[in-house]
């Protein structure tokens, strides 16, 4: 079931309110029903794959805490973590490895094939899995003690806002929720509902609008030119955010009307300083698994220089894979563990630049900072998005061939940018080592305005060239509208992450009036009915 | 008091949802509190033009069909297998449900017993109703042209799946269906949509989006608001697919097709001792593309009539005169034929009946 269905929203009135009026003590059991509904209402014969993963962890964590001796405890470990891994890899990877294994054969001349499995991969497996998982870890760590309910168990498997596409929570988090008896709240229900409103505005409105668009050009891979891989790219950016946000807004704003807390999963992403922050605030619940679970077992940074590089990479590289299994993933994730390498190897360089470059200016340097790493980011999601290795490549070549090809006049306008841009950070180190009366001071400021608009001007006039430089026209939309309503709605979504970050947004709203307050609703609300794709467009997550 | 209400309307909200969830499994309960009745074996969504109820936008709003009738398909006027002289398969303009049908008109005019399938491939149908014929009959077989490619796609063939699950099985089938509806989406779209209570907001949000977006069903994505009536053009005559106006079918392809089709009326003839006359019928955007653009049409019914004759096979030709009558013989806001489009063809058909002297054993 879709979080963005008629089917959840007739689903989920049904469920919250039964919730609210049967006694506590079984509200358990309405849970657990309700998510194995929800789960079957997908594919009802691969519930079996949950019950068979909760079956092996709910006994492997009792047995692993019984067992007094340490190589009984590592066999039960080892059967939970085989038999999660093992549908996994059967459901998921068996046909990845196959193909690459059948690759490898047919380039030594071994005519052996592994054969296909056809199977429908089941949503979700890589959420539960590793929830199921963090379990049993957990038990034979002796971080936690193991739960003797099955019922409660089997519901922290399987609980259904968080099912399919996470939070990934942790044993000790979401299973002592499973034993308290939740009042009806009204912030609660009334901040869940909010959320809710905010997770569908995310999804239906911005994600599933610029879908059309990215669509459009990465299934079409040679069929445009680079500008609109570009526009592309950075719709595809704010696609996969919102549609994964937005989702876990819903799934987090779901639990909370029933007196549930789920982990926050994203932390404004793109305001990130560096991609070791941006994987702070990106997908929070996993980068977070992969933390404990994989890189601190590692070794993390307590290692030998070259080892705690390995650690890194080989973390990324593995959680490229998990979210897909192809080349494409193994690549961005892999790119994405070299920019943490290369971060620390250059951290004493950049330093030095920055600190010559912006000197006390700490926000100029944020605001640099901010956008190498988006830079970064967005140009990972390129292997991340294209359906293969070899559209990925031709994306890039396309980006570049086109930006190399422009006109003179493009070029001088770049130069005119760089030599502003000098001027302004001239102007800057001079302001700093100068002693400077107040009316000078206002003079400099001033002067760094001034040389801020034809700064303006030239990166407007310089986009205007390189859109012209291409014969297919831009708004690619069905209905044209389409692309200024993505352009508007992103624009707002910057402003309002952008105002979270700096004054804690939330918290501000609060002290709004009411009549305000209710306006933003009825605008929220109204923008999710007239402006929302209603087509029941999967999660992108649900893939994973 | 915030609380109570808040609370007041969660419960609200889960008895009216569990309502929708009860009835788009239980009929009476659907129907009560829909527009227009849902009968138990086709939707009756005709009222305004078919391709309105993809979008709710007052503008597209077609007035002036006639009221639905009942199908000849279901009613005690058809015909069996082994009592009907002439056989008829067809699409929905057979049994368009707003004018009297097709295949009935037939039975009337000429006299004769009637059977009527909706739907395609004849031999499946006959080896699953055991049908064993000698006496010479007729099978009109009509088909809109935007069907044709995929209906004569593969050879025809009377072979069929038979169900062999146990009762068991088949009772735990049932129920599993009745859990996990495999229609939700579709029926709680209709309550959307369509219920007394939804209707009216349903269709001011449309028109809104229309008025500032332009926002209209991708399945009616080309329209005009002309001054004498609203067009709506369903998506598969305007994409690029096989069944679209624009689709530039290969020589193969149309040999392919029509080798199919001569195919199936050998086999007939040999094995049933049936004649097989097809009646192509051209799609709406065929006909009235021009409303909306110029485009150059992919001359599908020419060349499948080239087609046929050079094999033999016998076939209506009533494109021409659909074409060229200089009246509006489809609705704009349906993908359907009116009555005068009806009456065109009927004419046509019985033209061709009377004026072939071999056909006169047949009836």
């Amino acid at each position: 079931m879709l979080f963005n269905s008629l089917e959840f929203i007739i689903y989920f009135p049904i469920v919250v309110a039964l919730y609210f009026a049967i006694t506590p003590r079984y509200r358990w059991i309405l849970l657990l029903i309700a998510s194995y509904y929800f789960y079957m209402c997908w594919n009802y014969k691969y519930i079996i794959l949950i019950i068979t993963s909760t079956l092996i962890d709910y006994f492997a964590g009792i047995h692993i805490y019984k067992t007094k001796t340490q190589w009984k405890k590592r066999i039960f470990l080892l059967l939970s973590l085989i038999s999660n891994f093992g549908l996994l890899f059967s459901f998921k990877y068996f046909n990845f490895f196959g193909d690459t294994l059948n690759f490898v054969f047919d380039k030594f001349n071994l005519f052996y094939h592994l054969p296909e499995l056809n199977v429908l991969l089941p949503v979700g497996i890589s959420f539960y899995t590793f929830q199921t998982l963090s379990y049993t870890i957990d038990v034979y760590r002796g971080e936690k003690e193991p739960e003797r309910h099955f019922g409660f168990f089997a519901l922290y498997v399987s609980f259904f806002p968080q099912l399919v596409a996470g939070p990934i929570e942790r044993s000790t988090r979401l299973l002592p929720q499973m034993r308290q008896h939740f009042k009806f709240d009204y912030e609660r229900v009334k901040n869940g509902i909010l959320q809710m409103c905010w997770g569908f505005f995310k999804k239906v409105v911005i994600a599933d609008r610029l879908a059309e668009y990215v669509n459009m050009v990465y299934n079409n891979t040679g069929s445009y030119d680079g500008i609109h891989y570009i526009i592309a790219t950075v719709f595809f950016a704010f696609q996969i955010y919102c549609d994964f946000s937005g989702y876990s807004d819903i799934a987090i704003g779901t639990a909370s009307i029933m007196g549930f807390d789920l982990m926050r999963n994203f932390r404004r992403p793109y305001l990130a300083h560096n991609i070791s922050e941006f994987w702070k605030r990106w997908h929070i619940s996993l980068s977070t698994w992969f933390r404990d679970y994989l890189y601190i077992p590692l070794g993390g940074n307590r290692v030998v220089k070259w080892r705690w590089y390995y650690n890194l990479f080989i973390t990324f590289l593995i959680s490229g894979l998990w979210h897909g299994a192809d080349w494409t993933f193994i690549i961005w994730g892999a790119l994405h563990g070299f920019y943490l390498v290369s971060a620390i190897w250059t951290l004493n360089i950049r330093k030095k630049f920055n600190n010559a470059i912006y000197g006390r200016n700490q926000s100029l340097s944020n605001f640099v900072q901010i956008i190498i790493t988006v830079f970064l980011a967005w140009f990972a999601w390129i292997f991340f998005r294209a359906n293969n290795i070899g559209n990925a490549f031709h994306i890039i070549n396309k980006i570049f061939t086109q930006l190399f090809a422009q006109p003179l006049e493009f070029y001088l306008h770049i130069a005119g940018i760089a030599i502003l841009i000098v001027a302004l950070i001239g102007l800057n180190k001079l302001a700093e080592r100068v002693k400077l009366t107040d009316t000078s001071k206002n003079l400099v400021k001033a002067g760094k305005w001034l040389l801020c608009l034809p700064a303006a001007y030239f990166i407007i006039n310089a986009c205007v060239i390189y859109l012209k430089s291409t014969s297919i026209p831009i708004n690619l939309f069905k209905f044209k509208s389409d692309l200024y309503i993505a352009i508007i709605t992103i624009v707002l979504l910057i402003i309002i992450e952008i105002l979270e970050e700096r004054i804690q947004l939330h918290n501000k709203l609060k002290y709004f009036a009411k009549p305000v307050k209710w306006m933003m609703l009825i605008l929220i609300l109204l923008s999710i009915v007239v402006l929302g794709k209603w087509e029941s467009i999967d999660f992108l997550y649900f893939q994973f | 008091m915030n609380e109570k209400l808040l609370k007041g309307l969660i419960y609200f909200s889960g008895i009216v949802c569990l309502y929708a969830f009860i009835a788009i499994r239980s009929l009476p309960l659907f129907n009560l509190v829909m527009n227009e009745k849902m009968v138990p074996y086709y939707w009756d969504k005709t009222r305004y033009g078919e391709l309105y109820y993809f979008n709710f936008i007052k503008y597209f709003k077609e007035k002036g069909l006639p009221p639905a009738k009942e199908k000849f398909q279901f009613t005690n006027k058809q015909a069996s297998l082994n009592e009907a002289k002439i056989i008829t398969f067809g699409d929905s303009y057979f049994d368009f449900s707003r004018h009297k049908q097709f295949p009935e008109r037939i039975a009337d005019t000429l006299n004769v017993k009637v059977y009527f399938y909706h739907g395609d491939f004849p031999l499946v149908v006959f080896a699953k109703n055991k049908f064993k014929n000698k006496e010479p009959k007729i099978l009109l077989y009509e088909r809109v042209e935007r069907y044709i490619p995929y209906a004569f796609e593969k050879e025809n063939t009377p072979y069929f799946s038979v169900d062999t699950r146990s009762k068991l099985r088949k009772t735990f089938a049932n129920i599993k269906d009745d859990i996990f509806y495999a229609r939700t989406e579709e029926l709680l779209d209709a309550l959307l949509k369509r219920s007394i209570f939804t209707t009216g907001i349903y269709s001011f949000i449309s028109k809104l989006k229309f008025d500032l977006f332009k926002y209209i069903s991708p399945l009616t994505p080309v329209y005009c608001l002309g001054k004498e009536r609203p067009w709506l053009f369903y998506y598969d005559q305007t994409n690029g697919e096989k069944t679209s106006f624009y689709y530039h079918h290969s020589d193969s392809e149309m040999n392919n097709i029509c080798d199919n089709m001569a195919d199936l009326a050998g086999k007939l003839k040999k094995e049933y001792n049936i004649r097989l006359i097809y009646l192509p019928l051209p799609a709406k955007y065929t006909l009235y593309h021009n409303v909306v653009n110029n485009d150059e049409y992919n001359n599908f019914l020419p060349r499948l009539y080239d087609g046929l004759t050079k094999r033999g096979v016998e076939f209506i030709n009533v494109y021409e005169d659909l074409k060229n009558s200089g009246d509006i013989l489809y609705y704009g806001t349906d993908g359907h034929w009116n009555e005068k489009g009806i009456r065109i063809t009927l004419n046509k058909t019985l033209e061709y009946f009377k004026n072939d002297s071999t056909l006169g054993k047949y009836f």
